[in-house]
């Protein structure tokens, strides 16, 4: 039974988880879908929740990762209205953060899980290790591996034309501007 | 490699963190009031088991309290018990010695089970069973004392009685006397004249020790009738019966008057 609330900073819970999945799943939509997935989940299953174990953030971040794994198990409909969950402040940041997608969307599975964990969910790599039953110094030496996939990916990625979906950019504008 | 504090952050850190996923404000705000609302609830349902387990509790302490009340009146009759089995267990003590201190029976009151048991096991009745009394030790001894041990002689000191001479004061003796066919000691020590003695008290394996008396029957064919007796049964027979007495084994009664 949960003693301990685990919703106490929901503001900073949702912020890392989203960013967390974000950085798993790449664009906005599914973001805030599987997002808003896991706080349903972790709501349903709340007594669950046990602090000896853990921060919640860690709990809650266990549940996000097997709604991520969910949704890319899932048929993608929607893949031409894809926004991208960086936000477009300004053109070259938009440019820079669609890039940063891009790269990470070549990387493997594992190297993006870490990659969100680490820079996304920004749990440190004790925490990680203990998420995904792995030691510290792995935690550590997996994430140096996948940086350097993710700058060569990003070098690649520079020297080549990039597409710009502006249709789903207007779209997100749009809805922001509501 | 540089130490740690002199390690620059990888630019790609940066960019990482920097590039950082944020949720809309929109979908943030509809995601903490939901929350905030299952939080709401969530805190009186809490607040409804904390009641509840506070009742339980309550009901849980109120049982228990009556349970002990139980328990206690069921302690005070096994200790009632008890020590109804330890007055039992208290018998006389002879204490022969220069004071000739004659203890009435005072057995320590025993509360306990276990001590009981003891105490029964090793207690016997004396009264009767005078040959096995035990030996003087005071330098007086019995022929030089007129009083008993339940008497105080005025004119003597604490720890002195009158001795066989009128005026002479002997100093009190102790003595231990055999509680007879059983194995329990007649402590008897007399301070002013007064014997206490740690009595020997029956036991219930006391009436297995049968006592062979000779019943005087007053005929003039069968004058002499052997009894077996418990020794408290003995006891009894012989206070009222002056004439009989005790023999040490069966078979051992005058055939004559």
């Amino acid at each position: 039974m949960a003693d301990r609330d685990p919703f106490a900073n929901a503001e900073e819970l949702l912020r890392r988880v989203y960013a967390y999945v974000a950085y798993r799943v790449g664009n906005q939509s599914d973001a805030e879908d599987i997002t808003s997935e896991t706080f349903e989940r972790a709501l349903r299953y709340r007594d669950g929740f046990d602090e000896r174990k853990g921060e919640p953030v860690a709990w809650l971040l266990g549940i996000a990762r097997n709604c991520v794994y969910d949704a890319l198990l899932r048929p993608r409909a929607r893949a031409a209205d894809e926004v991208p969950a960086a936000q477009p402040d300004v053109e070259a940041e938009v440019v820079g953060k669609l890039a940063l997608m891009e790269a990470l969307a070549t990387l493997s599975p594992s190297d993006r899980e870490l990659l969100a964990l680490r820079y996304g969910a920004d749990l440190s790599p004790r925490e990680i290790g203990r998420l995904l039953d792995h030691t510290r110094n792995a935690v550590d030496v997996a994430l140096s591996r996948a940086r350097t996939r993710l700058a060569a990916a990003l070098q690649q990625s520079e020297g080549q034309p990039r597409t710009i979906d502006v249709a789903g950019l207007l779209t997100d504008l749009a809805d922001r501007a509501l | 490699m540089p130490p740690i504090w002199k390690r620059r952050r990888d630019p790609l850190e940066n960019l990482l963190r920097a590039s950082r996923p944020e949720p809309r404000s929109e979908f943030a705000a509809s995601v903490l009031a939901r929350l905030e609302g299952e939080r709401a609830r969530f805190r009186l349902a809490g607040l409804r088991r904390r009641v509840l387990i506070a009742g339980f509790v309550t009901a849980l302490a109120a049982g228990a309290a009556i349970a002990a009340g139980a328990t206690t009146t069921l302690a005070s009759s096994v200790n009632g018990l008890v020590q109804v089995a330890a007055q039992g267990a208290n018998g006389n003590g002879n204490g022969n010695g220069g004071g000739n201190g004659n203890g009435n029976g005072g057995g320590t009151t025993v509360t306990t089970t276990a001590q009981t048991t003891t105490a029964a096991a090793t207690a016997v009745t004396t009264t009767t069973d005078t040959p096995k009394g035990g030996a003087p030790v005071g330098p007086t001894g019995n022929a030089q004392n007129n009083k008993s041990g339940d008497e105080t002689s005025p004119s003597c000191p604490p720890g002195q009685n009158d001795g066989a001479q009128p005026g002479v004061c002997v100093p009190n003796g102790s003595g231990n006397g055999n509680c007879g066919d059983n194995q329990g000691n007649g402590n008897g020590s007399n301070d002013n004249g007064f014997g206490t003695g740690n009595g020997c008290g029956e036991s219930p394996g006391d009436h297995q020790y049968a006592v062979t008396i000779c019943h005087h029957t007053g005929s003039d064919t069968n004058p002499w009738v052997e009894l077996t007796l418990s020794p408290e049964g003995a006891a009894n027979h012989l206070a009222n019966h002056p004439e009989d007495f005790i023999v040490g084994v069966p078979d051992n009664c005058p055939s004559k008057k």
